[in-house]
């Protein structure tokens, strides 16, 4: 080959390299955390404020000003506007066991565990509406397009039409599927009986990655934020953390003697419960502690991630408690 | 020689498809119609779905095995007649080579070529793509034949071999108006381009008009007939009844969204599975055979090759789009595979300047390798129905994924990679086989030679990968179907079984484990569902238990197979079988209605107890006695906390802690006169994250203490 033929190669692999280049940046890259010059420094935390819910508090969302809490033995839901001090709101009596809640497009959705239904209460006006029959839903969640609720009995996940409920099952590749949540374009699936979670495609519509594989048997929940998918490992006294684009798996270590049950990820902080109710966050880039654990209450079941805070449901003072930075 | 490639092909074949030792889904049917023609010889069935299946060439081809032998012998037949029928398509792309190339020794090579195509791997299925992949071959023989030399009796083959192939597989009737295009097209576009040398324009049309009339007058009048039909039954509005089970595939939209995109990648992974070149080659002779083709046999094969490869590529995506999830399943596109491997050696030996040829439909290939966009997670089922794709995701693209790391950027698309490395190659080759070029002979036959190993490899690895699995996933053949008809057997395969369907683990596991029932023995007519959704093959019709303990299931027969683990209830009656991995049983319910000697209510169908309301299980029973329950209870692994169980009534206020990562049987001797009536109730701690998983009955017997 002559050396201007060799010439005309090459640039034509460079272009046609460069093309390809602008072609994969179109695919969503990952999220990076908010830079630190933006989050506050590390700096002890403190109770900011604690509002009666009623015992066996759970599960939790935000939606807006308020604040939504179930409490799945008792059948309620109970609200706590957030706007001035934190109060709850009367509660709305739905029967069933309503095991988890996901705020979006305007409504709250509910897994009602043992009635094997979903409702969508509208949060203006307080009204439920059965959406779709589900045989024991344990886990909703809401994406920008379409609802997802997974059926432990089933092992599978419905995605269903936000507003009519209509929506096909699909297989879900994991033994006893018990929490979701959507990073990435994905809603990663944490399966109960073997401690993998798996990635399904929301645009594909379809289970096209394998699935990861916690390094401990014990998941305490999962959750999303950072850029990445989080778990609470408690025997191993850490949070895993999967990044949602390579699957690779790292591990960051609570604080000694905190075996953390629950997590909540925002921007600048890793939220990190136990069941014990203490509550601490670490830097989700360095894995760096933010300050010294703060007791929320007695007991913790949920955390979820506010305002540059962390809402804890202490299910046995039946409270919920806002945990913030000092200062 | 063409007889050694046919064993070799239909060796490798059986080598690893009689190594199967299960099933796919889609094989219920096709065996049920098999064996229902095996009774009732003739050439359409309508039980079992066949009123709805025009398509029984290949049941009826399984019937006299069927009809011999047992479903475990006949399934073991069925593989090695399965490799036979994939071999044979050699013999129909030797042939079309034949017509295309001057040189005997090039259809040869397209024969061995064709000899290791990793479709094979479809012979481990019992599936209709098997007889019709040879069938669509010799279809598309006849139809080279007669579009080169035409005459009324070459029509006649090619409308008889397109309505085999159509017997064959529905999807393949498509082939006609095909035909028909192809025909119109070659002899307008022979005449405008090629043909026109000797007497002009003018003179060529004239010819052509003559041929299409004269010489294609047996096409010409199917074709009327054809149209007639069809306008008829539009507007009788019969059309897609006469399609039966794939009549909706004429409704719908006519150019869903997505439609082009499963194309592409529908093509873009068999060009992987071919090693792509006979793809770019085919493209390229497409295109120079519209300017200017170097012979009429070449022009109505690239004429040919551009409309099947269209047709069917196109048809499949839309099918795909509407009714399969977008799913790209080579299975239904591999038809084409006989066009592009003879496109390979046209594009090679009868191409004005080959390298030319290689280069616009490389071009023209590495564009659509570079945008597709398609993965699915590699599994045994997807190397079978798809080899191209899964082992380009399995292997090449992780080996492309490498070269994006050594660039510095490990998220670039690797079917960008793909799109790069094929132009990189094409250069290549077209500079080794240029006019001129040194060794050109040695490298058009390395070419050859290259194609014939990445196929033979790919072919190899797939039907691995398909029999045995790997590390992620299990294989197809590693189990054993020793003792599967073990209900045919225990009551003779004329004796009507029903089953009485509980959920066995997840609705995925479940369906496996009673169609698995269905599938290996004949005696099984019926099925009743106690759970939702249905996991069975037959229509399973829902029925439930009444507070007497009868079930309703009035039609069910003496012999009843129910989950050995069933939670809903135990049923009255002997056992005379298990399934081999024990978790059926074969229940002789003695001829009278079917009565449950317990309940089991409150529980979800996976067995899982409720948050608030305890479950309750009755025991049927005259007099004072007392009954063992046995229940094994299980927590999800992953969960932090126990879990922990009361059990009350009969006698009983028992507490059990259940922890997680330990499955627990207990034993639990309740008493109490009459029917006897327990209460479970799980509770779980408040602080539980997952607190919807409670505790999960994995099964429960009741026995007298």
């Amino acid at each position: 080959m002559t050396q201007r033929r060799w010439v005309a190669f090459v640039v034509a692999a460079l272009l046609l390299a460069g093309c390809g280049d602008r072609a994969v940046r179109g695919a969503p890259a990952i999220e990076s955390p908010v830079p630190a010059a933006a989050c506050p420094p590390a700096s002890p935390l403190r109770i900011d404020a604690r509002v009666r819910v009623g015992r066996g508090a759970g599960p939790m969302t935000v939606a807006g000003d308020r604040l939504w809490t179930s409490r799945p033995a008792a059948g309620v839901l109970v609200s706590v506007g957030l706007r001035a001090t934190p109060r709850a709101a009367r509660p709305v009596r739905i029967g069933g066991a309503p095991v988890s809640l996901a705020a979006g497009l305007g409504s709250i959705y509910v897994a009602d565990r043992d009635r094997d239904r979903i409702l969508r209460l509208d949060p203006v006006t307080g009204k439920v509406v059965r959406l779709a029959a589900i045989q024991s839903p344990v886990k909703v969640a809401v994406s920008q397009a379409a609802l997802f609720a997974i059926s432990l009995d089933d092992g599978a996940l419905h995605r269903l039409d936000p507003l009519t409920g209509v929506g096909t099952p699909l297989a879900i590749p994991a033994l006893a599927p018990i929490d979701a949540v959507l990073e990435g374009g994905d809603l990663w699936i944490l399966g109960g009986g073997d401690g993998g979670v798996s990635p399904f495609d929301e645009r594909r519509n379809a289970f096209v990655r394998a699935g990861v594989r916690m390094p401990t048997r014990v998941v305490g929940a999962i959750a999303a934020g950072a850029g990445a998918v989080w778990a609470a490992l408690p025997t191993a006294r850490a949070v895993a953390r999967i990044e949602p684009q390579t699957l690779s798996l790292g591990v960051l270590r609570a604080s000694r003697g905190f075996a953390p049950t629950a997590v909540a990820v925002d921007g600048c902080s890793v939220w990190l419960g136990d069941s014990d109710g203490r509550v601490e966050r670490i830097d989700p880039a360095s894995g760096r502690m933010l300050g010294r654990p703060v007791r929320s209450g007695t007991a913790l079941a949920a955390l979820v991630a506010d305002r540059g805070g962390v809402w804890a449901s202490d299910p046995s003072d039946g409270t919920v408690v806002r945990v913030m930075p000092a200062g | 020689m063409v007889g050694a490639l046919v064993a070799l092909s239909a060796g490798l074949a059986a080598f690893f498809a009689t190594k199967i030792t299960t099933f796919q889904p889609d094989e219920l049917g096709y065996t049920h119609m098999a064996i229902a023609l095996a009774g009732d010889p003739s050439l359409r069935t309508s039980e079992f779905g066949g009123s709805e299946r025009l398509n029984q060439l290949y049941p009826l081809s399984l019937a006299p095995f069927y009809g011999l032998f047992g479903n475990v012998t006949a399934f073991a037949l069925a593989h090695w007649w399965n490799a036979l029928l994939m071999g044979s398509a050699v013999i129909p792309v030797y042939l079309l080579a034949r017509e295309v190339l001057a040189r005997r020794s090039t259809a040869y090579m397209a024969a061995a070529v064709a000899a290791v195509v990793p479709w094979l791997t479809l012979s481990s299925g019992q599936l209709t793509e098997v007889i019709a992949y040879p069938a669509g071959a010799w279809a598309l023989f006849a139809m080279q034949r007669a579009l080169a030399a035409p005459s009324w009796r070459a029509d006649l083959l090619a409308i008889a071999a397109i309505a085999v192939a159509t017997y064959g597989r529905l999807q393949l009737g498509i082939l006609g108006p095909v035909f028909v295009a192809a025909v119109v097209l070659h002899e307008l576009g022979w005449a405008l381009t090629g043909g026109a040398v000797a007497g002009g324009r003018a003179d060529a049309l004239r010819r052509a008009r003559r041929r299409l009339l004269r010489d294609h007058v047996v096409l010409a009048g199917a074709t009327a007939i054809a149209l007639v039909v069809t306008t008829a039954l539009v507007v009788a509005g019969g059309l897609q009844q006469a399609f039966g089970y794939y009549g909706n595939t004429l409704g719908g939209q006519l150019l869903p969204d997505g439609m082009w995109r499963n194309a592409q990648a529908n093509l873009t992974f068999l060009a992987f599975g071919l090693g792509v070149l006979p793809v770019a080659w085919t493209v390229g002779l497409i295109l120079e055979s519209a300017v200017a083709a170097r012979a009429r046999r070449v022009h109505a094969f690239a004429i040919l090759a551009c409309l099947t490869l269209a047709a069917i590529v196109i048809t499949v995506a839309r099918v795909n789009v509407i009714f399969n999830g977008a799913e790209v399943q080579e299975r239904y596109v591999m038809f084409v595979v006989p066009v592009l491997v003879v496109g390979l050696l046209a594009g090679l030996f009868e191409s004005r300047r080959p390298a030319i040829t290689l280069l616009l439909g490389a071009g023209v290939v590495a564009a659509l390798v570079a945008t597709t966009d398609f993965r699915v997670i590699p599994s045994s089922f997807w190397f079978l129905v798809s080899p191209g794709m899964t082992a380009y995701l399995e292997v090449i693209a992780p080996r492309l994924g490498q070269v994006a790391a050594a660039l510095g950027d490990p998220g670039i698309s690797r079917f960008v990679l793909g799109g790069v490395a094929i132009v990189l190659a094409a250069l290549l080759l077209a500079a080794g086989i240029r006019p001129g070029a040194r060794r050109r002979k040695l490298v058009t036959s390395a070419i050859v030679a290259s194609v014939f190993l990445f196929c033979a490899t790919t072919t190899v690895y797939s039907f691995d990968r398909v029999v045995h699995g790997s590390a992620e996933y299990k294989g197809l053949g590693g189990s054993s179907v020793a003792g599967q008809d073990w209900i045919d057997r225990a009551v003779g395969a004329d004796t009507p079984v029903s089953l009485l369907a509980t959920q066995i683990g997840q609705v995925s596991d479940s369906r496996e484990v009673w169609t698995a029932a269905e599938f290996w023995n004949r005696s099984v007519t019926a099925a009743y569902a106690l759970s939702e959704p249905a996991t069975t093959w037959h229509d399973g019709r829902f029925t439930e238990v009444g507070r007497d303990g009868r079930v309703v299931a009035r039609e069910a027969s003496r012999y009843v197979v129910v989950a050995a683990r069933a939670l809903s209830l135990g049923l009255v009656g002997g056992e005379l079988a298990r399934s081999p991995d024990g978790e059926l049983r074969l229940v002789d319910a003695g001829g009278r209605r079917l009565r449950a000697a317990w309940t089991l209510r409150g529980v979800s169908d996976a067995g899982w107890l409720r948050l608030q309301r305890p479950a309750t299980m009755t025991i049927a029973g005259r007099g004072t006695r007392c009954s063992i329950v046995r229940l094994e209870l299980a927590v999800p692994r992953s969960a932090a906390e126990s879990r922990s169980l009361h059990a009350g009534g009969g006698g009983l206020d028992r507490t059990v802690v259940v922890h997680p990562r330990e499955a627990r049987t207990v034993r639990l001797r309740a008493c109490g006169s009459g029917t006897l009536r327990l209460r479970l109730a799980a509770s779980v701690p408040a602080t539980a994250t997952a607190v919807g998983a409670t505790i999960q009955l994995r099964s429960v017997s009741v026995e007298a203490a």
